[in-house]
C-alpha cells in the first residue's frame, strides 16, 4: 500500500521528467514533421541520423496530418511546432498562394529547377520523393487473373468483395472517371466541368454499396489484412511494405492507371532556425542520399540524378521508373488547390447519402 | 442627549457597521470566486466571443482589394460593373500580388466560386502594366471568366468587412458556390446530429432508469459493489471505451467470432461503421451521466411513500406513476439534460465507429477548421451547435426539468 506522500512524490517526479523531456528541445534543434509509419522510419535511418552525424544538428520529429488550417495557424499565430514537414503537393501550392509557406531560395541549396524530376518543383515545396496511389488486391480472396484496371475494380460481379477507398474526393473522383471510360490524359479536363463532376459521382455511386472508407494509410492495409475488403486503394510504398516486409504476401499491387504525385518539404513562413532547415534540405537533396530511401521504401527519388543509385530489381516497384510511368498519370496540383474545398463539400454530402 | 437620540445613533451605527460587514463579506466571497471568473472568461467567454466574431468576419477581400471593395458596392449587380470598378480591380490585383495579400482574397473568393483563387493568381501574373483597350479588355484577354457576371457578384458579396456569408453557407443559403447537390448539407447534418442525440438520450433513459432504481433500492452492501460497475466505466477514458467497442464489433472481432463459433450466424455481421455501432457505444459512454443523477435523487425518495400509496389502494404501476416517477423527475431532468448536451458535441465515437453517414456536426467543424482551413465556416457551425445547446437548456428550464427548480 502506497501512502499519500509517496504518491505525491511519484506524481511530482513524473511531472518533472515530462517537463525535462519537453525542455530538451534546444533552440538549434530542427523539428521535422511527417506522416509517420514506415516512411518516417526510413527517413530517420537514411536522412535524419546521417544528417545529425554530419552536421551535429539534432532532429526532433512530429506528426503531420495534412491539415491546411493547422499549418496556416502556425504562421499567422507565430507558434511553430516544426520547421519542415513532408507534405502533399496540394498544401505546398495552396500555402504559396495564401502566403503562409516559405518560398524557398534555391540558390541557398545550390540547386536549380533541372536538378529535380521535371515538373515536380514548386515555389514553396522542395520535392523529396514521388509516390503513387494504386489499387491492390488480396490474392486469397480474388481469383486470378485478377483485376487490371479501374473498370475491373468497379466490377463486383466478376470479382466480388468490398473495396476500400480513401474518404476524400482527391484521388477518388479521378478513378471513378477512369472506371467510366475516361482516358488518363483527359481526367482533369473532364473533372474541371460541372458535367464531369456529376459523371464522376454517378460512377462512384455505382460502387458505393461496396465501398469501405479509410482515413489513414495504416487503415488501408489493416482493412485488407483483416479481410474486411478484397481490394483497396493505397499508397504504393505502404502496399509494398505490407507485402514485402510485414509478411502480407497475398497483397498484390496493380501498376496500371495509377496516379503519381510528388511529396515535398514545406516550411511555414517565418519559422525559426530556417538555416538548419536549409542545411537539411541541402543534405537530403544530394542524389546519393536522396536515393538511399529506396532501400526501405518504394518511393521514387525526386532528385533526377538519384536514379542511377537505385537497385535495378526495385525499378518495377517505383512509380516513375520507365516501365511503370507510361501506365500512370500525374496528379494535377493546381486543379486540387482550386477544388479541394468545393469538391470536399460535395463529396461529404454525397458520401452521407444512403 | 436624550435617550431616544442615543438609541437612534446607536441604530445608525449598528446599521452602518452591518453594511460594512456585509460588504466585506461580499468582497471576500467575490475574492473567492474571482479566480474562477478569470478562468472562465479566459477559457470560455473570450474564445466563444472570438468564435462568434470569426463567423461574421469577412475581411480578406476588403483588405486585399480595398479600392474595388469600396467602389463595387455601388454597382447594382446587373451585367458587369462600370469600367471604373474594373480598372480599380486591375490596380488592386497588382498591389495585392506585390504585398502577397492576393492569396487571402483568393481563398475567400474560392469559397464562393471554385477556381477563383487560380483565376486571380493567373490574372496577377499576366496583367500588363498599360491597358490601352481598357481594364475589361485586358482582363478578358487573360481569361474569359472576367466577362461573367457571377465573378463580379462574388467580389461584391465579399466586399464588406462583416457578412453572413459563412452562416449562409452553413444553412445552405449562399447564392453562389457549388450549385445543386450539397447546398443544404449542413442542415442535414444538424438534423442528423439532433436525431442521433435524441436516440442516445432515449436509450440512456430506458436502460438507466431501471438500473438507477435497482441500485437505489437494493441493500447497501450490494449497492456499493454494483455502483462500482457504473463508476468504473465513468472513470475510464472515452477513447479507451470507444476503442474497446471497436475491438468487440469489428468484422473479425469478439462478437462476430463468438457468434460464428456458437453457430448463431454463419457470415460476419456488419456491426461496425454504421449507425448501430455509434448508438451502442454512445449509449454506453453516456449511461453513467444518466444513472448517477437519477440514483442520487432516488436514494432520497422515502420507501414509505410507495407503501403509503399501496395502503391507500394504488396498484404498483399507479403508485409508481403518480408518486415515484414525479419525485424522480429532478434526477431524470438532470440526466436527460446532461446526456443530451454532452452527446450533441460527440466527435471521436462516431468518427471511429461510424460510417460517413453517421458523423455528427463536430466532425465537420473539425474538418473545416483544421483540415480545410475554412475557419469562418467552422465558426459559423460552432455557433449553430452552441445555439442549439442554449435552446435545449431554455426549453428544459421552461419545462421545469432542471433539478433545482423542481426541488424548490
Amino acid at each position: 500500500m502506497i501512502n499519500m506522500s509517496e504518491k505525491l512524490y511519484v506524481a511530482v517526479t513524473a511531472m518533472g521528467l515530462l517537463a525535462g523531456a519537453t525542455a530538451a528541445a534546444k533552440a538549434e534543434d530542427l523539428t521535422i514533421a511527417s506522416y509517420g509509419g514506415a516512411t518516417e522510419d526510413a527517413y530517420r535511418k537514411e536522412w535524419y541520423e546521417p544528417f545529425t552525424k554530419a552536421t551535429g544538428i539534432n532532429i526532433l520529429t512530429d506528426a503531420f496530418t495534412g491539415d491546411v488550417g493547422k499549418v496556416r495557424a502556425m504562421s499567422t499565430t507565430g507558434t511553430y511546432n516544426w520547421q519542415l514537414a513532408d507534405s502533399e503537393s496540394v498544401i505546398a501550392a495552396i500555402g504559396c498562394q495564401q502566403d503562409f509557406l516559405e518560398r524557398f531560395d534555391l540558390s541557398r541549396l545550390k540547386l536549380t529547377k533541372d536538378d529535380f524530376v521535371p515538373g515536380s518543383l514548386l515555389d514553396c515545396g522542395i520535392p523529396d520523393v514521388i509516390y503513387s496511389v494504386n489499387f491492390a488486391y488480396d490474392t486469397n480472396q480474388v481469383a486470378e487473373p485478377g483485376p487490371k484496371s479501374w473498370a475491373d475494380f468497379w466490377n463486383v460481379e466478376k470479382w466480388p468483395g468490398k473495396r476500400a477507398m480513401r474518404k476524400s474526393p482527391n484521388g477518388t473522383l479521378e478513378f471513378a472517371l477512369l472506371a467510366d471510360g475516361v482516358p488518363m490524359g483527359k481526367v482533369y479536363e473532364v473533372l474541371g466541368t460541372p458535367e464531369g463532376v456529376d459523371r464522376a459521382f454517378a460512377s462512384l455511386s455505382k460502387l458505393k454499396p461496396n465501398i469501405v472508407w479509410w482515413e489513414t494509410g495504416a487503415q488501408s492495409i489493416q482493412l485488407l489484412a483483416d479481410k474486411e475488403v478484397a481490394m483497396t486503394v493505397g499508397w504504393n510504398g505502404r502496399l509494398y511494405g505490407a507485402a514485402h516486409t510485414e509478411g502480407q504476401k497475398q497483397i498484390k499491387t496493380v501498376w496500371n492507371q495509377f496516379r503519381w504525385e510528388t511529396s515535398m518539404w514545406i516550411m511555414p513562413k517565418g519559422a525559426p532556425n530556417a538555416d538548419a532547415a536549409y542545411e537539411f534540405l541541402k543534405f537530403s537533396s544530394q542524389p546519393e542520399v536522396n536515393a538511399a530511401i529506396t532501400k526501405h521504401l518504394t518511393y521514387s527519388p525526386a532528385i533526377a540524378a538519384a536514379e542511377k543509385y537505385i537497385k535495378p530489381e526495385l525499378r518495377s516497384e517505383l512509380p516513375t521508373s520507365s516501365e511503370n510511368i507510361k501506365n500512370g498519370f500525374p496528379m494535377d496540383v493546381q486543379f486540387w488547390a482550386d477544388h479541394q474545398d468545393d469538391l470536399t463539400q460535395r463529396f461529404n454530402y454525397w458520401v452521407a447519402q444512403q | 442627549m436624550s435617550a431616544k437620540a442615543i438609541s437612534t445613533e446607536l441604530d445608525e451605527l449598528a446599521a452602518s457597521s452591518f453594511l460594512r460587514a456585509s460588504l466585506r463579506k461580499e468582497v471576500r466571497l467575490f475574492a473567492l470566486v474571482a479566480p474562477l471568473l478569470v478562468f472562465l472568461s479566459l477559457i470560455f467567454v473570450i474564445p466563444i466571443g472570438w468564435m462568434l466574431l470569426r463567423g461574421i468576419e469577412d475581411p480578406e477581400v476588403s483588405a486585399a482589394l480595398p479600392n474595388t471593395a469600396n467602389l463595387i458596392q455601388r454597382w447594382d449587380g446587373a451585367g458587369l460593373p462600370s469600367e471604373e470598378v474594373i480598372a480599380a480591380l486591375a490596380i488592386d490585383i497588382k498591389h495585392a500580388a506585390t504585398d502577397r495579400t492576393l492569396g487571402q482574397a483568393g481563398m475567400r473568393l474560392n469559397y464562393a466560386i471554385p477556381g477563383f483563387q487560380s483565376l486571380l493568381m493567373k490574372t496577377a501574373e499576366k496583367l500588363p502594366e498599360s491597358q490601352p483597350g481598357g481594364a475589361l479588355v485586358a482582363l478578358s484577354e487573360i481569361d474569359q471568366r472576367w466577362t461573367e457576371n457571377r465573378y463580379w457578384l462574388a467580389i461584391r458579396d465579399a466586399a464588406n468587412k462583416y457578412s453572413l456569408f459563412y452562416f449562409n453557407s452553413a444553412f445552405g443559403l449562399s447564392k453562389q458556390g457549388p450549385a445543386g447537390d450539397g447546398q443544404g448539407f449542413y442542415l442535414d447534418v444538424l438534423f442528423r446530429t439532433l436525431w442521433m442525440t435524441l436516440v442516445v438520450t432515449t436509450g440512456c433513459v430506458v436502460l438507466g432508469y431501471p438500473l438507477a432504481y435497482f441500485l437505489a433500492t437494493i441493500s447497501p452492501a450490494w449497492r456499493n459493489i454494483l455502483i462500482l460497475f457504473v463508476l468504473l466505466p465513468f472513470w475510464t477514458s472515452l477513447l479507451v471505451r470507444t476503442v474497446a467497442w471497436f475491438v468487440l464489433l469489428q468484422k473479425h472481432g469478439v462478437v462476430n467470432d463468438v457468434g460464428i463459433y456458437l453457430g448463431l450466424w454463419s457470415k460476419p455481421l456488419d456491426l461496425i461503421y454504421n449507425r448501430f455501432s455509434v448508438y451502442v457505444a454512445m449509449t454506453h459512454v453516456m449511461l453513467p451521466f444518466m444513472v448517477l443523477p437519477l440514483y442520487s435523487v432516488m436514494l432520497k425518495i422515502p420507501k414509505t411513500y410507495m407503501n403509503a400509496a399501496a395502503t391507500l389502494g394504488a396498484p404498483p404501476f399507479r403508485a409508481f406513476r403518480e408518486v415515484y416517477l414525479p419525485l424522480s423527475f429532478p434526477g431524470l431532468g438532470a440526466g436527460i439534460l446532461l446526456v443530451f448536451i454532452v452527446s450533441l458535441g460527440f466527435y471521436i465515437t462516431p468518427a471511429l465507429l461510424g460510417g460517413p453517414a453517421d458523423q455528427m456536426l463536430s466532425y465537420y467543424i473539425a474538418q473545416n477548421a483544421s483540415n480545410l482551413g475554412n475557419v469562418g465556416l467552422a465558426a459559423a457551425l460552432s455557433v449553430l451547435l452552441l445555439a442549439i445547446v442554449g435552446v435545449v437548456i431554455f426549453v428544459c428550464g421552461r419545462l421545469g426539468l432542471i433539478a433545482n427548480r423542481r426541488e424548490a
